[in-house]
């Protein structure tokens, strides 16, 4: 029975959800709390933020020596990149000298980086390779081997690269266990690039986001997948495997997308290693989801800004080197499920936006993940994602 | 249209049109972009022609190459519309700001115009702010006796960041 009762306003409607359900075990909810309050979100980043692997983007985009990719994890901006010598490198993107954030570009090619505030120089090592006048420093023995970019763990498993802040952390392979393996043959079945990239801050929570992709009860939110999938026979036959580490993965299923007035069935240039029109979905503690639908995959990943603001980044992946004429057919697949201007993202939005306009209002409460039928719409992943959040943070999320 | 050769046709402005068709032009487009304002999807759709297509693209900085957001065919668009009240919508209204258009070039078949544009919203409190900048880059039919109607539109994004997604096209 939830014990928290003396922090919550006198709402009738906080009272009918505890009244009604007295006797839920702590597990099957979480306190609005963890959502809104500023110190959790700063126990979060502390505990799990720079502690585990955290996806910073697919190999296609540094695929080529010199290649790089800019990014923020924790609040620490990092340089992703395939050095002049083939390895892949990750370093804060923070000049030694003074501080200064030295590349401002999301992504390109370079041999080298300078920094504009004194033109302190770093090669794809991280080596400092030019200090303008650095006799000054002779007094005190500080040379450009002292001078390196500070290096972070990065590791790559099928295309997907990670970093880690913790040097103690468990490998990569270690970190994913089973997780991934419905999506290895899709993964490494054939090359993959990214070709649609967008980026929203939502005024949300990252946690909120991250639920409504494996709490599939939300379903009902979408007119599409009310038309191609719930009504699909098998659909609620499925069940969720949760994974170590607060993984989890569902059961395949093929929706009707022709049932959309003006779609195609998405059965023709479906990713190899699946059937036709097949979906597959998998999320990975503690903030990216994979959504394969058939002919295009779905990455989300999130770089949290504060309690009540996430900045979530959405990749669509297709096949290098393919026909236009399927590039085409496969971004029209993505755009009109996921683009911004697509059906269901804005809906999602929608929905993780007004959970927080709610929950930031100040009037407490809870969240319920009690639904138990064993079918694709039972809380389990998300009860076990939480189970693991716990474990990181120290703290219950039923009771904060 | 392959884009390299889009972006030569869209690069350059003719600077001896008759400005009769500028203003032809840029009352469609103002139209266009009232008729979407209001949600009047019908009256949005009489300025295409039936084999016209409507575009949404970026400049991705991340991926260093053009992405597309939205690419329909007529019938495509106006499925989408037709759909747009089965959705579950941010309350925000779309509202957008556009300059007279210029014309990049003009031969027997076709006009290319740019048109810059910038989309405000607005929620239920009134409280508003600017969701996306870009442009128009429209082909024209030449033929203007019956009224200007566009063959390819593409709303070119400098916004790739935006404060939501929208089931409406810009």
């Amino acid at each position: 029975m939830p014990t928290a009762s003396s922090k919550l306003i006198n709402s009738p409607k906080h009272k009918v959800i505890l009244d009604s359900s007295p006797d839920i075990p702590s597990t099957h909810f979480v306190d609005h709390r963890i959502y809104t309050d500023p110190a959790i979100f700063e126990i979060e980043i502390e505990t799990i933020f720079t502690k585990v692997w955290k996806f910073v983007c697919h190999i296609s985009e540094i695929e080529n020596p010199l290649d790089f990719r800019t990014t923020e994890v924790a609040g620490v901006p990092l340089i992703i990149l395939h050095s002049e010598e083939g390895s892949l490198k990750c370093f804060l993107n923070v000049c030694s000298h003074r501080g200064v954030k030295f590349e401002q570009r999301p992504s390109g090619s370079a041999k080298a980086f300078v920094c504009p505030f004194h033109r302190w120089t770093y090669n794809t090592e991280g080596a400092c390779i030019n200090v303008p006048r650095s006799e000054a420093y002779d007094w005190c023995g500080l040379g450009k081997e002292d001078m390196a970019l500070e290096e972070v763990r990065i590791e790559e498993a099928h295309g997907l690269v990670f970093i880690n802040f913790d040097t103690e952390a468990e490998s990569l392979t270690e970190f994913l266990g089973p997780a991934l393996d419905e999506l290895l043959p899709v993964l490494n079945g054939q090359d993959l690039e990214v070709i649609s990239y967008n980026e929203q801050v939502l005024d949300t929570n990252w946690k909120n986001w991250q639920e409504t992709n494996h709490e599939l009860y939300h379903e009902y939110l979408h007119v599409v997948n009310r038309r191609t999938g719930l009504i699909k026979e098998g659909y609620y036959d499925r069940r969720w495997h949760p994974h170590p580490n607060g993984h989890a993965s569902i059961d395949p299923i093929t929706p009707d997308y022709t049932k959309m007035p003006g779609w195609g069935a998405r059965a023709d240039i479906s990713f190899q290693g699946l059937t036709p029109a097949e979906f597959r979905h998998v999320t990975l503690f503690p903030d990216i989801v994979f959504l394969c639908r058939a002919t295009s995959l779905r990455i989300d990943v999130q770089v949290p800004i504060s309690a009540e603001k996430t900045l979530v980044q959405f990749r669509g992946l297709g096949v290098k080197g393919e026909p236009e004429e399927d590039r085409k057919q496969r971004i029209q697949d993505y755009n009109e499920f996921w683009g911004p201007f697509g059906r269901n993202l804005p809906e999602d939005m929608v929905a993780a936006v007004r959970q927080a306009q709610a929950m930031s209002a100040k009037v407490g409460g809870y969240t319920l993940f009690a639904r138990e039928d064993d079918g694709p719409m039972d809380d389990v992943p998300v009860r076990e994602w939480y189970a693991h959040w716990g474990r990181l943070t120290g703290l219950d999320p039923s009771n904060p | 249209m392959e884009p390299k050769e889009l972006d030569t046709h869209f690069s350059g402005f003719l600077t001896d049109v008759d400005p009769s068709i500028v203003q032809q032009l840029g009352i469609v487009i103002q139209r266009i972009a009232h008729c979407f304002d209001q949600e009047q999807f019908e009256s949005c759709l009489d300025y295409f022609t039936h084999d016209s297509v409507y575009k949404i693209t970026t400049n991705s900085a991340e991926l260093r190459k053009e992405v597309s957001y939205l690419d329909l065919d007529f019938n495509g668009l106006k499925s989408l519309l037709a759909g747009i009240p089965d959705h579950v919508r941010f309350p925000d209204k779309l509202i957008r700001h556009i300059c007279p258009p210029i014309i990049n070039k003009m031969d027997s078949e076709r006009i290319f115009s740019t048109t810059k544009l910038s989309i405000y919203h607005v929620d239920l409190k009134g409280v508003s702010g600017l969701y996306a900048i870009g442009s128009y880059q429209d082909i024209f039919e030449s033929r203007l006796n019956s009224g200007p109607q566009i063959i390819q539109r593409n709303v070119v994004l400098e916004t790739r960041r935006f404060p939501f997604g929208s089931h409406l096209p810009l």
